[in-house]
């Protein structure tokens, strides 16, 4: 079958996905009293008063049987209103919105480099099975996989603010915050303050933000990578011991030509699948970072709001990161079956 | 058969599953690493077993850590390592030291119990879905893929701040929903007609008993627990996936042909032939996974979701020096995190280099070379 | 096709030892070998007998943990002799695919999944007559010039010429990374491709160029591996088992390609098998293999009607023939990490004697063209 047909057939698998994921959702929002549970359906601090919310009652069937409540809150859902967030003080949806570039910035630079990095490391020590760079690489992947992330976050931070003061926790320091939001010389065109730096012509304002974005990208770069160079060490070892090596050899190419041409797409196969995977690290990650450098991003918010028991924003960030683990797989797939001829078969 | 004869024949049958397991570990023990990761857990083992000698319990409930409330009455901060408190204290001046001793306890009690359990119920699904296949594998299958979508901590914060203070189980109900679904496989999937009937009459027992007399459980459940019923309840689609893709690929084996034409039953056929071959994965997955599991519960700790603040667990005495994360008491107070610290990261790397050695000699494309 | 004296291929005692985990495999203990120019030479041995390993080693590309310890492997290019294996790496790189080259036993785990048989076939092409087919570009593109009356050279004109002149020049390797801008010269790696395929008897070449290895039927792909290796016209073509793994019928197909093939690129082929119904079909001479040891070689006729190795007579009575019981050799192929002492072969063989036990027989020659290492048949060093 074409690449079209496998395409469109895991859109119509992902609708029974996205479906059962948001019945899970819901299904822990039946766990909380009516009371909390209209907070789904609120959108502005007015209508937080305890008598409204008797009417948001009435109005959205919270005492009525459960799937009656579902469709109520799943057409909410699909609406785009997930409902009040407590801690951020407007709407879920608009908490997310506003705090995903802050995220998007630690991402934009750790993932390039654990997938890069990882897949380099990875096909080394395979290559080099068993010499320096191996055991190097393997005993370092092991470590960083072990350490908790939030102990390595406090000490980076002790080493590189409290003791040596180079970089700080928070998105930017505060002199530059107030240059930012009170000087009207700085326009937000994307968010991303390392990019907005640059569009204005700021760039002292990009280095500061880019300084603060280095220890949390470091943290999650450091735990994640393991996972990287395993998998492409052991699939790269796999490829080197197949048939189709030894006759490349035999027909004169060198041992680098046959590593890079040969091998290496066929080693890197299982680890865009495993990409997919990686997302769900890195959500994970960034939760636990962003709370240890009061980052302001997604994940400092989820952690926050899962403190104050806000359930509305860790409902709504947890269906957020279902729906982009589940996206983002896809488009792993797909990608998998462009570069494996094979899979399309299937 | 004789009993004795029994005996005889099962060990003879074992003799070549002896050798290959002496063959791996001749193999893990030459190994450095492997060596290492299992003297490490060992050490944490001896730990939690000599916990009373080397930290004396506190009377109210061991795993409450004592409180120096001389020092609190005078200062809020944390004092360094001390004669009196060989690790220090934290803010609220609760001694480092027993922490971590007794934390062992509790890390072991999470990842054990987590394991076990995701094993437990992850085998029963993974099994039943490979075995009945049709729709039953497709809905188990479904339930697990919407469970996997959710990142591991992010879920379990979502459980945790859900599930209720006190959990009223109804066991009987609970029971009758089991029992009905296996039924509803067993008549899917056209299984002998006697044990359906067994099932239907339990079945229709537990259902009697359900409205007539329910039983029910009142279990008051503190944060630690709440953090452990998260963590059973995201830990097991990961293994029902892996050990359903062992069933199906042990499925259609020959011998498995061989054994149904000589009249095996399906359990026996499972017991004897699938699992016993199909284990291996899963023991490369539960040794690496424990790892993981006390990470998660230390990282729910630390976000304040986990342990409340006095009890005996690692990640919690880490969250206690989110207080004092500024210039000039960080590096002062660094112990209060860095010494727990320690204690996690050696307990998971322990369990990583003991798994990383299983798989390297489980893994059968690198075995026997 | 006449066969000359001339040899083009002479291993002498190679000895090659593999360091596994369980002990060190003592694979190859002195094997000699013979290809002469224009002959097919069999090579017939049971499974573990070391016929693949000495088939590698030609090209000396011993997978690890193996290591050649001893012996010289002559081949003959450029009308000189020379030992394989005291040469660098780089004339080893020019040889292999180009002056010798080899076809393998189940042909789809040799192809490259990810590529097609026009991408796998082109390689080759483009390590050993990138020369050549640029020559035939820059040809075809000056013809079309000239009948345009145009004079000049394009842009692709002169990257040829260039690339024709210095081919490691800076600026020519920097040149060719422009995209399309060796597009003649890679239709006629294409068009050669093609070419091939159709030599090798394929039906409609160009939709099977495109195609990946996994589309592929057994016999269809095992053409594409001998187009691969026939590509540059080597003189020593080694077939290890090719039709192995093949329906019977296809195997029929195959072996007739080969010889006909080997007729028109004029290769010496030495072809290894099990089987010695097509080692009779196929073979000039036949070398028999066992334990690591070559024991026995000869013209085909003569080996079939006057085996004298007792090895031989074992293997041609154990073939099975109807209305008569079947016949074994005693015994079982010895593990190499312990071999027996002596001829490998003294404790299955029915005449053996004292001498066996203790001293390995030398391999000399005994008739017209008939060596045997053997103590039946004359003394030791």
């Amino acid at each position: 079958m074409g690449l079209i047909t496998y395409v469109v057939r895991r859109l119509i698998l992902l609708v029974p996905v996205l479906l059962g994921v948001s019945m899970l959702v819901f299904a822990l929002t039946m766990f909380f009293p009516p009371t909390v549970r209209a907070l789904l359906y609120v959108t502005s601090e007015k209508a937080l008063t305890p008598e409204n919310l008797k009417n948001v009652i009435n109005q959205y069937h919270l005492n009525d049987p459960f799937y009656v409540q579902y469709f109520t809150w799943l057409t909410q859902v699909l609406q785009g209103n997930l409902g009040w967030s407590k801690v951020g003080r407007m709407p879920v949806t608009n908490a997310i919105i506003g705090r995903f570039p802050a995220t998007f910035e630690i991402i934009v630079f750790a993932a390039p480099i654990i997938i890069f990095l990882g897949i380099y490391l990875g096909i080394q020590s395979a290559v080099y099975r068993d010499k320096m760079v191996d055991h190097v690489s393997r005993t370092a992947s092991i470590i960083g996989w072990s350490l908790p992330s939030f102990w390595l976050g406090l000490i980076l931070l002790a080493v590189f603010y409290g003791y040596l003061g180079w970089f700080g926790p928070g998105r930017i320091s505060s002199d530059v915050a107030d240059f930012i939001n009170s000087s009207g010389q700085f326009t937000r065109y994307t968010g991303l303050y390392i990019l907005d730096g640059i569009l204005n012509g700021q760039l002292w304002v990009s280095w500061d933000a880019f300084k603060h974005v280095i220890l949390p990208a470091t943290v999650i770069v450091v735990i994640d990578i393991a996972l990287i160079v395993r998998v492409s060490r052991s699939s790269m070892l796999e490829a080197l011991g197949k048939g189709y090596v030894i006759a490349a050899r035999a027909k004169g190419l060198t041992k680098k030509e046959v590593v890079n041409k040969h091998a290496r797409r066929n080693a890197l196969i299982p680890v865009i699948t495993l990409s997919g995977l990686l997302v769900g690290g890195l959500l994970t990650g960034v939760t636990i970072t962003e709370t240890v450098f009061a980052f302001g991003g997604l994940g400092s918010w989820a952690a926050q709001s899962a403190q104050q028991l806000d359930m509305p924003s860790v409902l709504g960030f947890a269906m957020f990161s279902a729906i982009v683990f589940v996206i983002t797989n896809l488009i792993v797939d797909v990608l998998y079956a462009y570069i494996d001829p094979r899979i399309r078969l299937v | 058969m004789t009993a004795r004869s029994r005996w005889e024949e099962f060990k003879v049958s074992m003799q070549p599953r002896i050798k290959e397991w002496k063959f791996m570990f001749r193999r893990m023990r030459e190994s450095p690493l492997s060596v290492l990761g299992l003297s490490i857990i060992f050490g944490f083992a001896a730990l939690a077993v000599l916990a009373p000698v080397l930290a004396p319990a506190n009377p109210q409930d061991p795993f409450l850590i004592p409180q120096d409330t001389e020092i609190y009455k005078v200062s809020p901060v944390p004092s360094p390592p001390s004669l009196q408190h060989l690790f220090g204290t934290t803010g609220d001046h609760y001694d480092i030291y027993y922490a971590c001793i007794w934390g062992t306890i509790t890390a072991f009690r999470v990842g054990i119990t987590t394991v076990g359990i995701s094993l437990v119920i992850g085998v029963i699904v993974g099994v039943s879905a490979a075995y009945y296949g049709g729709p039953a594998d497709e809905i188990l299958m479904r339930f697990t893929d919407v469970i996997i979508a959710f990142p591991g901590l992010i879920l379990a914060m979502a459980l945790v701040i859900a599930l209720p203070d006190v959990l009223f189980l109804d066991i009987s109900l609970m029971l009758t929903i089991i029992l009905g679904i296996t039924m509803l496989f067993a008549i899917l999937s056209r299984a002998k007609t006697k044990m359906t009937l067994t099932v239907l009459t339990i079945f229709v027992a537990t259902l009697t008993l359900t409205l007539v007399y329910p039983l029910m459980l009142r279990l008051p459940m503190n944060r630690l627990d709440k953090v452990l019923i998260a963590l059973w309840l995201i830990g097991w689609p990961s293994f029902a996936r892996v050990i359903r893709g062992e069933v199906l690929r042990v499925k259609n084996e020959d011998y498995i042909e061989a054994a149904r034409a000589s009249g095996a039953s399906d359990i026996r056929i499972v017991m004897k032939h699938i699992l016993p071959n199909g284990v291996y994965p899963l023991l490369i997955m539960a040794s690496l996974d424990i790892g993981a599991i006390v990470l998660t519960a230390a990282a729910l700790s630390f976000l304040g979701l986990g342990a409340p603040p006095n009890f005996a667990d690692w990640g919690q005495i880490i969250e206690r020096s989110r207080n004092w994360i500024s210039r000039q008491e960080f590096l002062a107070n660094a112990h209060v995190f860095i010494i727990p610290g320690i204690f996690i990261f050696v307990f998971v790397l322990g369990w990583n280099l003991l798994g990383d050695a299983v798989r390297d000699v489980l893994d059968p494309t690198l075995r026997r070379k | 096709m006449k066969m000359s004296a001339e040899k083009i291929l002479e291993i002498n005692g190679l000895v090659l030892n593999f360091y596994t985990y369980e002990g060190v495999v003592r694979a190859l203990d002195g094997v000699n070998l013979e290809v002469r120019e224009g002959e097919t030479l069999g090579l017939v041995g049971e499974t573990g007998c070391g016929k693949s390993v000495t088939s590698f080693s030609t090209l000396v590309l011993v997978p690890s943990p193996g290591k050649i310890e001893g012996g010289r492997i002559h081949f003959k290019v450029q009308g000189k002799k020379v030992d394989l294996l005291r040469q660098s790496d780089a004339f080893l790189r020019n040889i292999r695919g180009n002056d010798i080259s080899m076809v393998f036993q189940e042909p789809r785990a040799y192809l490259n999944p990810v590529y097609t048989a026009s991408e796998q076939i082109s390689e080759v092409l483009v390590k050993h007559r990138k020369e050549e087919l640029l020559k035939r570009a820059l040809e075809s593109l000056e013809q079309e010039r000239r009948k345009k009356g145009l004079k000049g050279s394009t842009f692709e004109m002169n990257l040829y010429k260039r690339m024709l002149k210095n081919p490691k020049a800076l600026s020519a390797r920097i040149l060719s990374k422009i995209p399309r801008s060796q597009r003649r010269y890679k239709q006629e790696v294409r068009k050669e491709v093609v070419q091939i395929l159709k030599e090798m008897e394929i039906p409609d070449p160009e939709r099977v160029a495109k195609m990946y290895p996994h589309e592929l039927s057994g016999g269809m792909a095992q053409r594409v591996v001998i187009a691969m290796a026939l590509a540059c016209n080597p003189k020593l073509l080694i077939a290890d088992e090719p039709t192995t793994n093949l329906d019977v019928t296809v195997q029929a197909q195959i072996l007739h390609l080969i010889k006909i093939l080997k007729n028109r690129f004029k290769s010496s082929i030495l072809y290894i098998t099990h089987d010695l119904g097509v080692v009779a079909e196929i073979s000039d001479r036949v070398a028999v293999m066992y334990a690591g040891n070559v024991v026995e070689l000869a013209d085909v006729y003569e080996l079939f009607e006057k085996p004298l190795h007792p090895y031989t007579r074992g293997l041609l009575e154990s073939i099975p023939r109807p209305n008569r019981p079947l016949k074994s050799i005693p015994g079982t192929v010895p593990g190499l990490i312990n071999p027996p002492s002596g001829c490998r072969f003294h404790d299955r063989c029915s005449y053996t004697m004292e001498i066996c036990q203790k001293v390995k027989p030398s391999f000399i020659e005994v008739g017209k063209d008939h060596s045997v290492a053997c103590f039946l048949y004359g003394g030791s060093k």
